[in-house]
């Protein structure tokens, strides 16, 4: 399936080269993919890039560790309290299809014009699935696979390591993912937005000096981090289950 | 499936084609006959930027002379510049000559048409307990500006030279926005210094709130460079230069009517800005600027221009003669 996958790109990409060599395209708004390939190679080697995907990586990394350990907590908590859950879910439900970002100038305020409050936003933003799929995780287990785990006196911790927690493992990292892909949305666009930090500076800077082919390099950069994400997140679920 | 990937292919390259083909043509006539022409600029409530548009729009400038103008507010600097070279506007004003002369050395078909403000007419403000009194205090600070390219981030970038000749740190640019956004920032300390122009805060510097730093005046050799330029789509320039023509001549007429009547030109500037300033407090912009630093022609300082766009990074090598003198068209400009 992967090959059909990699087909697929790399037939957009040839039908895009295409397209902007004959000039279907105007060169000067989309680079040639091979040109963007070749700068981005450039700019990894150079160091220039390096740089910068630390910073990304660093931001994302922290509000991703900050909104996983915070969102299970919380959706274990609001699943372990009947009264909790049923005050707080429909919150957090309706906080997650709010557009949290727009807040950003109050981290801003409160933060400062810096990582801390990319990383600050970024965790808000995240934590919300992984509160909601971790509530909704445990509340799906079995109550008979629990039942069972009673009926051989397993203590709280094993009932959890090898009950709860492989019951519940696909759905919490289905959030997981998604709090993945969402901090790092937020944390390009805002590094984008302040021009502050790293990859989502360097796109905007390019953009606003008409640098197609750095644009481009650097955007499919971010997607290549973000496919490598969801392989990694996917690998991690794997070793869970075991 | 195979099927579904091909058309999803077929589909997702059709869009990028779609996005990456921006062109202009000529514009139609609106249902009044009048001919549409669609302009950028960056922080409408400013004295340079917004005013004239207003008054224009307001006394019937643009449609005695047969056209009706719509207005796009841009992030300044780059921005106009792209909001130009994207289609979405025919005619840029107040952009900063070096992110228009950056972006010409990228490919963007534009050209500069016009002057639009010569010398820098900025000024810079911080908290009175922040310890900065003068440009020297600015060395190592976090100072704001509108938008990459803007001519208050080349500011940044020349007063940090020259910190930089006088063996002082490099103020350090952060990007924030328009002067309010330069307030708040300040106030929140997100930012040592913010940018303004006159007559922006300087009733808050009056009474004590802000104190002034730096002046433009203080920064480079500006005073008889065309800082801000008015430029123009290239395709559309050259399917509509008439109209080019006529929109200038109106910009350059406007400017003469609100020197001649600043009240009138201060009552429609709070009006249609929606200003919070009196009107006392906006007449006294006209103690900063005079009608000569605001002519559309001539279009001095193109050296400093291209000496800066290097410099600062905006253009990676020097344009040659050739490559001047299609940037810096001025046929356009009206014979007066």
């Amino acid at each position: 399936m992967w090959i059909v996958r990699i087909a697929v790109i790399v037939v957009f990409l040839v039908l895009v080269e295409i397209a902007v060599r004959t000039e279907l395209i105007n060169p000067f708004f989309v680079p040639r993919p091979s040109e963007a390939v070749a700068r981005m190679g450039t700019r990894l080697t150079d160091g220039e890039f390096l740089g910068l995907v630390a910073v990304t990586l660093g931001e994302t990394f922290a509000g991703f560790a900050l909104a996983a350990v915070v969102g299970m907590v919380v959706g274990f908590l609001l699943w372990r309290s009947r009264s909790l859950g049923d005050a707080f879910e429909p919150l957090v439900a309706a906080l997650f299809s709010s557009p949290i970002v727009l807040l950003y100038p109050i981290f801003l305020v409160i933060l400062g014009r810096n990582s801390t409050a990319i990383v600050a936003l970024a965790a808000v933003f995240a934590v919300l699935p992984t509160i909601l799929f971790t509530k909704q995780a445990l509340s799906a287990v079995s109550r008979t696979m629990l039942n069972v785990g009673r009926s051989l006196n397993l203590s709280a911790w094993s009932n959890f390591r090898h009950i709860l927690l492989p019951a519940a493992a696909p759905t919490i990292f289905t959030g997981l993912r998604i709090a993945l892909t969402y901090v790092l949305i937020v944390v390009v666009a805002m590094e984008y937005i302040l021009q502050i930090g790293g990859l989502g500076r360097f796109v905007s800077e390019s953009s606003l000096l008409f640098r197609a082919t750095d644009l481009y390099a650097s955007v499919g950069l971010i997607v290549i981090i973000s496919a490598a994400f969801i392989w990694a997140i996917n690998r991690l679920e794997k070793l869970v289950q075991r | 499936m195979r099927k579904t990937l091909a058309t999803m292919t077929l589909l997702t390259t059709a869009s990028v084609a779609v996005a990456g083909c921006s062109a202009p043509g000529g514009n139609e006539p609106t249902e009044e006959g009048e001919t549409q022409v669609n302009l950028a600029f960056s922080n409408p409530t400013i004295f340079t930027t917004g005013l004239p548009y207003y008054v224009a729009t307001a006394q019937g400038f643009y449609e005695e002379a047969g056209l009706s103008v719509d207005a796009t507010f841009t992030g300044g600097g780059s921005e106009t510049v792209q909001a130009v070279v994207s289609g979405s506007a025919d005619i840029g004003t107040e952009t900063s000559g070096a992110a228009a002369i950056g972006a010409y050395t990228s490919g963007a078909p534009i050209d500069i048409i016009a002057a639009s403000t010569t010398g820098l007419d900025l000024q810079w403000f911080a908290e009175p307990d922040s310890g900065l009194e003068n440009r020297a205090d600015l060395a190592g600070k976090r100072m704001g500006y509108s938008s990459t390219g803007s001519s208050s981030h080349i500011g940044i970038l020349a007063l940090s030279e020259l910190l930089e000749a006088e063996g002082l740190a490099p103020a350090q640019p952060e990007s924030i926005g328009g002067p309010p956004d330069n307030l708040t920032a300040v106030q929140t300390d997100q930012i040592d210094a913010g940018w303004t122009q006159p007559p922006f805060f300087l009733d808050r510097v009056a009474n004590g709130e802000l104190v002034l730093v730096a002046d433009g005046a203080e920064i480079g050799d500006y005073a008889d460079v065309a800082m801000r330029v008015i430029i123009g789509n290239e395709t559309w320039l050259e399917e509509n230069p008439e109209t080019a023509t006529t929109f200038l001549e109106v910009h350059d007429r406007t400017w003469d009517w609100i020197f001649d009547n600043p009240e009138e030109a201060a009552t429609i500037w709070k009006e249609a800005a929606d200003l919070e300033l009196s009107e006392e407090v906006l007449l006294t912009s006209f103690d900063y600027y005079d009608r000569e630093e605001l002519r559309i022609a001539p279009l001095d300082g193109r050296d400093v221009l291209l000496d800066d766009a290097v410099e600062f990074g905006f253009a990676e090598q020097p344009l040659t003669d050739e490559e001047v003198n299609d940037l810096f068209n001025l046929s356009y400009l009206p014979e007066s």
